[in-house]
This record gives C-alpha cells, sequence and structure tokens, in this order.
C-alpha cells in the first residue's frame, strides 16, 4: 500500500510539470524581424500556403520529438491526419509539403539562432535566451 | 503490379517511412497509391475512368482506382527544385503502364514569384493536379461531374506562380502553357496548345478558385483515319438523303485538322474545425464532334474523431441531342445507313449525362492511410444511348438509367 501511494504521488509530481507547462508557443530568433505573429498567419507558413509574413521571410522548421498534436490541433487548428493530406496535396503537386524536419530541439534552436526567418513551435518551458516567442 | 502495390503498402505501414526524413536535402523519394475496388450493381453498365479500356458491369472491379506513384524531389525547398513523378495505373489499352505525370525543374525566385518548366499536371479545375493522391482528398475520387469536362491530364510547358498577401488573406494566380497527348480506349489525340490562368484566394477557412484553360485538340493516328473516311463518306452524301451531312463532315474534318476547346471553373471551400464543405461548377465549350458539357459538384463532409462521413451532390450535362445527331431518309442505301449508325455512335458515346449522390465515409484508421467507404446513386439521363468514356453501357442489354457504385478504396502516402 505504501508503495502504491509512493507510487502514485511521483506519477503526480512527474505528471504536474508537463501539465503546468504543456503550452506550445511559436518563437523565431530573439534578433529575427517576425514578431507579434496572428494565429492565422502562423497556420498560413507552417501549411505551405506564406513564405512571408508582413514581408519579412518566414521558414517552418519542424524536428523530432516536437509536439506535433498540440500544435496541429491547437494552433493550426487541424487534426494530424488533416494536416498530413493537406502536405500529400502540396508535396504530390511539387508545391513543397511538410516542414523540414531536424533530429532533435536543440538544432532547431540552433537553426533559428543562425537564420532569422525559421520559425519553430516548442513548449513554452522549453524557450532559452536565444529565443522570443511570436506566437500567442 | 500488385506486387508492387503490396509492396508499397507494406512500406507505409512499416513505421516512421522515410516521408519525414530528408526533406530539404539534394534528394528524397516519397510516393503514394491506392487499393481500391469498385463495382456498378447493373449488368448493363460499367464504370472506369475516361482514359481506361477494361470495365466490368456488377463485377467488382480492382484495376480502375488501384494506382502507385512514386516520386523524387531534388533539393526540395531549395531556389532551384525538380521534381519526377510516375504513376502506375491501367490505361488505355487496358493494361498497368507507368508514365511520367510530373518532371520539371522550379525556381523560386523569391517569395512572391516561382516559374516552372518541364511536365506538370494542368490546373484546370480545383483538384485537377493532386486528383490521382487519393489520400489528399476526402471521397475516394475526385468528382468525375468535374473532371469529365477536362479528361486530359498534363502538359509539357511552363508555368508562372505568383503569390502575395492580399487583405487579410493570400491570393495566388499561376498562368500556363505547353503541348501534350492523350490516348483514351477510342481515340489518340495531340494537342497542339494548351494555355490558362488560375487565381486562388484563401482567408481564414476559406478559398475562392477562378480559372480558365484553352486547348487546341486533334485526333490522330488510325482514329484519324476512320473519322477522315467518315467526313469523305458524309461528304458524298446527297442532300436529298441527308439534310446536315455536309455539316457533320466538315465537323469530322475538324476534329482531324484540329480543333478548339475552352474551360471554366469556379469553386469555393470551407474548412474549419470539423466542418468540411466544397462547391464547383465548371463548362466545357467544345467544337467539331466534341460537345459543350457542365458539370457540378457540392461536398459536405463532418469529421468525427477518425472518421470523416460525407456527402456530395454532382451532375454533369452534355450538348448531346437527346434524338439522333444524323437522320437519313429511309430511302438512302445500307451504306449510308451504316454511315449514319457510325456518326450517330460517336455522338451517343458522349452522352454520359448524369447526375449522381453520393455518401461515405474516410477513416483514419492509421498514420499515412485511410480506408473510404463510397456509394453513388447514379442517374443517366439518356438510358436508351450506348455511352462510353466512364460509363461504357454492355451490348446486348437493356438499362432503366439508374445504377448505383460501390467503392472501397484504400489510400496511403509513405
Amino acid at each position: 500500500m505504501t508503495n502504491m501511494r509512493k507510487f502514485w504521488v511521483a506519477a503526480l509530481l512527474a505528471g504536474l510539470p508537463w501539465l503546468a507547462n504543456a503550452e506550445v508557443v511559436v518563437a523565431a530568433s530573439a534578433k529575427s524581424p517576425l514578431a507579434g505573429l496572428s494565429k492565422a498567419q502562423v497556420a498560413d507558413v507552417f501549411m505551405g500556403k506564406a513564405k512571408s509574413v508582413g514581408g519579412n521571410p518566414a521558414k517552418p522548421i519542424d524536428y523530432t520529438g516536437s509536439p506535433k498534436d498540440e500544435f496541429a490541433n491547437g494552433i493550426i487548428g487541424k487534426t494530424p491526419d488533416q494536416l498530413k493530406a493537406h502536405y500529400a496535396k502540396l508535396q504530390f503537386t511539387g508545391l513543397g509539403g511538410a516542414p523540414k524536419e531536424v533530429g532533435s530541439l536543440a538544432e532547431a534552436k540552433k537553426m533559428a539562432a543562425d537564420d532569422p526567418s525559421v520559425l519553430i513551435y516548442l513548449e513554452k518551458n522549453q524557450m532559452d535566451g536565444s529565443l522570443k516567442i511570436v506566437f500567442p | 503490379m500488385k506486387k508492387r502495390i503490396v509492396t508499397a503498402v507494406a512500406l507505409a505501414l512499416a513505421g516512421p517511412a522515410c516521408a519525414a526524413d530528408g526533406q530539404f536535402d539534394w534528394l528524397s523519394f516519397s510516393g503514394f497509391g491506392t487499393l481500391g475496388a469498385s463495382m456498378t450493381d447493373d449488368k448493363a453498365i460499367g464504370f472506369r475512368l475516361p482514359n481506361q479500356k477494361n470495365v466490368e458491369a456488377d463485377e467488382w472491379a480492382t484495376d480502375i482506382d488501384s494506382k502507385l506513384g512514386v516520386q523524387l524531389d531534388f533539393n526540395r525547398g531549395g531556389t532551384i527544385s525538380g521534381v519526377l513523378q510516375v504513376i502506375g495505373a491501367q490505361r488505355n489499352e487496358g493494361k498497368y503502364e507507368a508514365e511520367v505525370e510530373w518532371a520539371n525543374v522550379m525556381w523560386t525566385i523569391n517569395e512572391n514569384w516561382r516559374v516552372r518548366a518541364g511536365r506538370m499536371v494542368t490546373p484546370v479545375f480545383l483538384q485537377s493536379d493532386s486528383q490521382n493522391v487519393g489520400y489528399s482528398m476526402i471521397p475516394a475520387r475526385y468528382t468525375q461531374e468535374m473532371l469529365g469536362n477536362y479528361p486530359l491530364s498534363r502538359h509539357d510547358g511552363a508555368e508562372v506562380i505568383y503569390g502575395r498577401e492580399v487583405g487579410a488573406g493570400r491570393l495566388q494566380i499561376q498562368a500556363f502553357g505547353g503541348v501534350t497527348k492523350y490516348s483514351s480506349a477510342a481515340f489518340d489525340y495531340k494537342a497542339d496548345a494548351i494555355y490558362g490562368a488560375a487565381a486562388t484566394y484563401s482567408i481564414g477557412p476559406w478559398t475562392f478558385r477562378a480559372s480558365g484553360t484553352g486547348v487546341n485538340l486533334k485526333v490522330t493516328g488510325q482514329g484519324a483515319d476512320s473519322l477522315t473516311a467518315v467526313a469523305k463518306g458524309l461528304a458524298a452524301v446527297p442532300s436529298a438523303l441527308c439534310a446536315n451531312c455536309a455539316e457533320e463532315s466538315q465537323k469530322f474534318k475538324d476534329i482531324v485538322d484540329g480543333s478548339s476547346g475552352s474551360f471554366f471553373g469556379l469553386a469555393a471551400t470551407y474548412d474549419e474545425g470539423d466542418w468540411f464543405a466544397q462547391a464547383e461548377y465548371g463548362i466545357r465549350k467544345g467544337s467539331a464532334v466534341i460537345p459543350d458539357t457542365s458539370g457540378l459538384m457540392l461536398l459536405g463532409a463532418y469529421r468525427w474523431k477518425t472518421l470523416t462521413p460525407y456527402i456530395g451532390y454532382s451532375y454533369y450535362t452534355t450538348s448531346t441531342p437527346e434524338g439522333q445527331q444524323l437522320t437519313v431518309a429511309s430511302a438512302s442505301p445500307a451504306s449510308v445507313k451504316g454511315l449514319a449508325a457510325a456518326v450517330n455512335g460517336i455522338y451517343d458515346s458522349f452522352g454520359t449525362d448524369r447526375s449522381v449522390i453520393t455518401i461515405g465515409t474516410r477513416w483514419d484508421f492509421y498514420r499515412n492511410v485511410a480506408l473510404k467507404l463510397q456509394a453513388e446513386f447514379v442517374q443517366h439521363e439518356y438510358e436508351n444511348k450506348a455511352m462510353g468514356g466512364a460509363w461504357p453501357r454492355v451490348a446486348g442489354t437493356t438499362y432503366d438509367g439508374k445504377v448505383n457504385l460501390y467503392t472501397a478504396a484504400l489510400d496511403f502516402v509513405f
């Protein structure tokens, strides 16, 4: 019983930070001219409809382990399956496809630091000084 | 071919696969396909796509919708990028054949302008250019009542694409030109010129599209020889026996020498949250023996978890006369009557006028795979015509004009 209680307390403690910080944000380099994007602008960039926002080039980057479902459902407003169908249409008509996916968040952050047009999405607690939130 | 499709399905199901890997790298490989079975419920009439030969009536056919496409992307997302897409499907000789559907090089000049040259699918109607990618759409196949207005698929030429923000939305304009060849089971065609433009405006959940396309088309090969023979035969019929044979002769001469056609389309989609709706209307202005046509499609869908049930209404009309195009005096010799029958047979093959109610569901049951079950309730206008194209009648049967078409399709991407 004690063991069981310990397990539940541990599970709760492990789960709390995740629950508290599950908010997904869109970020760019702290030095990027991209700022204050609307939800529709974020969706246009990540769905391959827009190559720029307010005249500034915008390039979406994804990475292995990104919070894909939360981003698709919560920010793009489409289910992951809907997004896949959309990307299939772009890809097989030669007009693009899903955002480039790099191996890790660290790699995506480095790309953002090197290129002010790069947009990434991540959990808010994964933000650091090299990035700024552009949405919400 | 079946083996290749099975291999592709296995690849698609195998795991994370390669869809997400290697993008923006200098070379990436991907593909799509469909394993489909369809059946009409009437021995008197079958269904196929307009460029196919094989057809079944009241039997399951697996070679109508089943296809496999593979694509190589070169430097995708780069300033200069290239795409090569090959699709294997049943074609005009009734066999599975692989054809190059896309093969072009694109120059992304800046975030507004893109230019591509090579082979590309002609963007006549809303989903013309993605019509083969079943996974990208909700129903089992793109409405034939729209595609039937423009059965050709692609052209070799060039396209300019311009996109920019306009107001709170985005405008994209594409203009294109090129040439192509096309074969149906009956005829080989050559298009000396295909040209057109399309404008798409998307704002929030709404997308609006308008397009116009022109084609100069002629029949070539053996078909041209037989049509020329018909033209000569008609010219020789005395006007006392046939009032409009001379006029018809000219039309048969024109379709061999070259005639023009034009196509206009309007479309709107609404895609927000769980709801999807699409409306599209298109018209064709034909010439020579090619009839004028029009098509309408309405589609509504609701997403409920992994299921997307949908309902649609569509129609397709042609200028094919209800009676016979050519009548000859009863005193005419058998040769003239035979000629008239041949001419009327060609016109009757175009008369697939119909209205269709479609119900079905898409089920996204597994990553990169969707299953669709669809029923179409079809009412043909001219049940006594032999028809042709997508809806050939079976000789020696009687038809009441009503047929149901059932389709099961497994669409995948990898």
